[in-house]
């Protein structure tokens, strides 16, 4: 297992910059999920990891070792692909041991302790005898790891079909356990449950989290899927534009996002936003009939953190923040009211267009376009620059 | 009230489609099958009636009209495989009274003619082999490689270059043959194997490497990039993965550029001499002593034919769904 470190690695196609320059460092045994929209950079960012991308600028450390220029093989990486990638014309067995075979071959010449001019000799004279009975043993050994891999994964009973009549979710099995065989610095995986269907996803997502948890194998994952990512991850390289937008723990990027744009993309629904204009005493004003009061702790660091002068500012909160109560703040109508089963969610309109999502107990009955007022929990409210997008900071 | 569609007791093992089951679509679909073997059997009347020529006797061959039923003689095939002398009466009439005549002897002998050796013919078909199959593994392998080379590298300049390659095809291969044949002459391959394979290979080269391309581009590139992160080299990969995906696009490429190759009689006509010289342009050229052995030509067309209907038929399972192409299944 290994720590990967990138150092202003970055990627240009012509003139098209498909990756800004970005530093991030995996630490050993780390789960990092590479979370965006597509066309951010974030398969381009993994594949450049692979090595089967080269950079355009920087460089690639593992454990320290400079690695920017070495071959995809070089580098004992495991890749999981999105369409998994296994080889139609062979079994799940030899799918799996296909990694395993190309080392048998360096395996073979390391084991007859030969320098060049032996192996020349060797592989003339020796070779029938030798590499025979040397291909023997380790065919022993191959044949047990990829029992111990099938076990694992339980599909010993499928390692004799081949990839076209397995599942979608069988067939991502045997691509994982081909990349769990051979004990690699990193597992890489685009997309690997992209290609599922969505019952299979929650069955594999437990899956391959449990796996990392087992085999503590440092885990760099690319997804677009806000819920994957917040699932698996111990941490969350959100990206978008190219560029990192934010690191950190799934509870991080949830709840203190540093942009509009992970405000935004995390969350299902996402951040709920409101304009409004601040006016120097503590009041954010957003509309005829609505002013938001700003909680005590947070007004010094408004005052500092807004950057011009006319006072805009943007509001975010989470659904479950926002609490419907009679004598609220914030009055809204009911825009619409999903039952979700456990809970219900409320779009409300705040009116000029501005829709906010609140999260209400399902025993709650609201009707479309019924008045109400909300209030939104102190704690969990954020603020954003509408200039710079970026998040307030909360002075500590 | 909407009736509760019953679940057929049997199996169903044909279509249920509506726009299939019709009285309309049910005539439609029998006329289509009717036409396609109405055209099968109009296209395979010159191959049956060629199988039957082969096996008349000279009188029944030019009959007219036409002899539909005939008594089937080998004396075609004698005709091709051997050369003879034509006998004179008294020497016929002492032929006849030895008894140490083998079969095709005795066939000889009912036209007053006595076999004195082999034909060229088999030679010829030999010749027509080496150089068909040669070039056929040439421009096959070369093909692969280079269409592996245009689908997965960014090459300065591809898109040209594959014109290029494509513009050998641009004028009849005919046209070009007198400054060949003058070429050939200088550099001593006139006459000689590699010669005709050389030509064969380059005029066969642009099908294949235009053929495997779209072969190629539908081999998902991830494919090796598996075995490039399991430890392989860019060759390991293409060898142990990438071929093997692409077999259906060689078979289809090997029975067209054999078949080419095959065929081929203008070049052969004028670039091979006694040596070198294949089948094509010597088959019709059998004239014996008293006109045209049509026998013998319908027998020689015969023997030709077998090695590539052999070809195609091994490769068949391929070929069907090569021709088809879009047949590669992801994952």
């Amino acid at each position: 297992m290994a720590t990967i470190e990138l150092l202003e690695v970055e990627k240009r196609f012509g003139d098209f910059q498909a990756v800004k320059p970005l530093n991030l460092t995996i630490n050993d045994g780390e789960f990092v999920v590479l979370l965006g929209p597509s066309g951010c950079g974030k398969t381009t960012t993994l594949r450049m990891i692979s090595g089967l991308e080269a950079v355009s600028g920087g460089t690639i450390l593992f454990d320290g070792r400079d690695v920017t220029w070495l071959n995809p093989s070089e580098r004992n990486i495991a890749f999981v692909f999105q369409f998994f990638a296994l080889y139609s014309h062979m079994t799940a067995r030899q799918n799996i041991s296909f990694p395993l075979e190309a080392e048998l071959g360096a395996d073979i010449d390391n084991d007859l302790g030969l320098g060049e001019v032996g192996r020349f000799l060797s592989q003339r004279v020796f070779q029938v005898f030798m590499v025979q009975w040397l291909r023997r043993r380790h065919r022993a050994v191959i044949n047990q790891r990829v029992e111990e891999v099938a076990q694992l994964l339980r599909i010993q009973r499928l390692l004799d079909r081949r990839p076209g009549v397995l599942s979608g979710g069988d067939q991502q099995r045997v691509a994982l356990a081909r990349a769990l065989v051979r004990e690699p610095a990193a597992f890489l995986m685009d997309e690997p449950l992209g290609a599922l269907d969505a019952e299979f996803r929650e069955t594999m997502r437990a899956e391959i989290k449990r796996l990392h948890i087992d085999q503590h194998a440092t885990t760099v994952y690319v997804t677009h899927d806000q819920i994957e990512a917040m699932a698996m991850g111990d941490r969350i390289v959100v990206m978008s534009d190219a560029e990192i937008q934010q690191v950190g723990t799934p509870a991080e990027v949830y709840h203190d996002p540093a942009n509009l744009f992970v405000a935004r993309f995390i969350g299902s629904p996402g951040m709920s936003l409101i304009n409004g204009q601040y006016n120097g005493q503590g009041m954010i004003r957003i509309n005829e009939g609505n002013t938001y009061r700003i909680p005590d702790d947070w007004k010094a660091s408004i005052e500092r953190g807004l950057t011009g002068d006319d006072g805009e500012i943007i509001i975010g909160f989470r659904p479950e923040a926002a609490h419907v109560n009679g004598d609220g703040d914030l009055s809204a109508r009911v825009y619409a009211d999903d039952l979700h089963g456990g809970y219900s969610m409320l779009h409300l309109d705040l009116g000029e267009d501005t829709i906010v999502h609140a999260r209400a107990g399902r025993e709650m009955q609201h009707e479309i376009d019924e008045a109400l007022r909300f209030t939104i929990d102190p704690a969990s409210v954020r603020f954003f620059d509408p200039r710079t997008e970026a998040a307030i900071r909360k002075a500590t | 009230m909407a009736q509760v569609s019953k679940a057929p007791r049997s199996p169903v093992l044909h279509s249920t489609r509506v726009d299939k089951v019709g009285f309309g679509p049910r005539l439609a679909l029998r006329l289509r099958a009717s036409l396609v073997i109405i055209l099968t059997i109009i296209m395979l009347i010159p191959v049956v009636w060629m199988g039957m020529t082969a096996f008349k006797s000279r009188p029944d061959a030019v009959a007219a009209p036409a002899k539909v039923i005939f008594e089937p003689t080998l004396e075609g095939f004698v005709s091709l495989l051997t050369t003879r002398r034509q006998l004179l009466p008294d020497e016929a009439e002492e032929y006849r009274q030895r008894d140490d005549l083998n079969f095709a002897d005795e066939i000889a002998l009912k036209r007053g003619q006595a076999i004195i050796g082999p034909s060229q013919f088999p030679k010829q078909l030999l010749n027509s082999l080496i150089i068909a199959g040669v070039s056929t593994i040439f421009s096959v392998g070369f093909g692969v490689l280079a269409a592996y080379a245009f689908s997965r590298f960014k090459i300065p300049g591809e898109d040209d270059m594959l014109f290029f390659i494509l513009s050998t095809r641009m004028l009849p291969p005919v046209v070009v043959t007198v400054p060949v044949f003058l070429m050939y002459r200088e550099l001593g391959l006139y006459d000689t194997h590699f010669g005709l394979i050389l030509l064969y290979t380059a005029f066969n080269l642009s099908f294949s490497v235009w053929l495997m391309k779209g072969f190629m581009d539908e081999i998902p590139s991830e494919y090796e990039e598996a075995a490039l992160v399991d430890g392989y080299t860019r060759l390991q990969a293409f060898r142990k993965i990438v071929l093997p995906q692409a077999v259906t696009g060689i078979a289809a490429t090997t029975v067209f550029s054999f078949i080419f190759a095959w065929n081929e009689y203008a070049f052969a006509l004028m670039l091979t001499g006694d040596t070198a010289r294949t089948a094509p342009p010597s088959i019709p050229s059998r004239i014996g002593t008293g006109g045209v052995e049509w026998a013998a030509i319908a027998a020689g067309s015969l023997v030709f034919l077998i090695p590539v209907i052999i070809v195609t038929f091994a490769l068949r399972r391929h070929l069907l769904r090569g021709v088809t192409f879009g047949a590669i299944r992801k994952g």
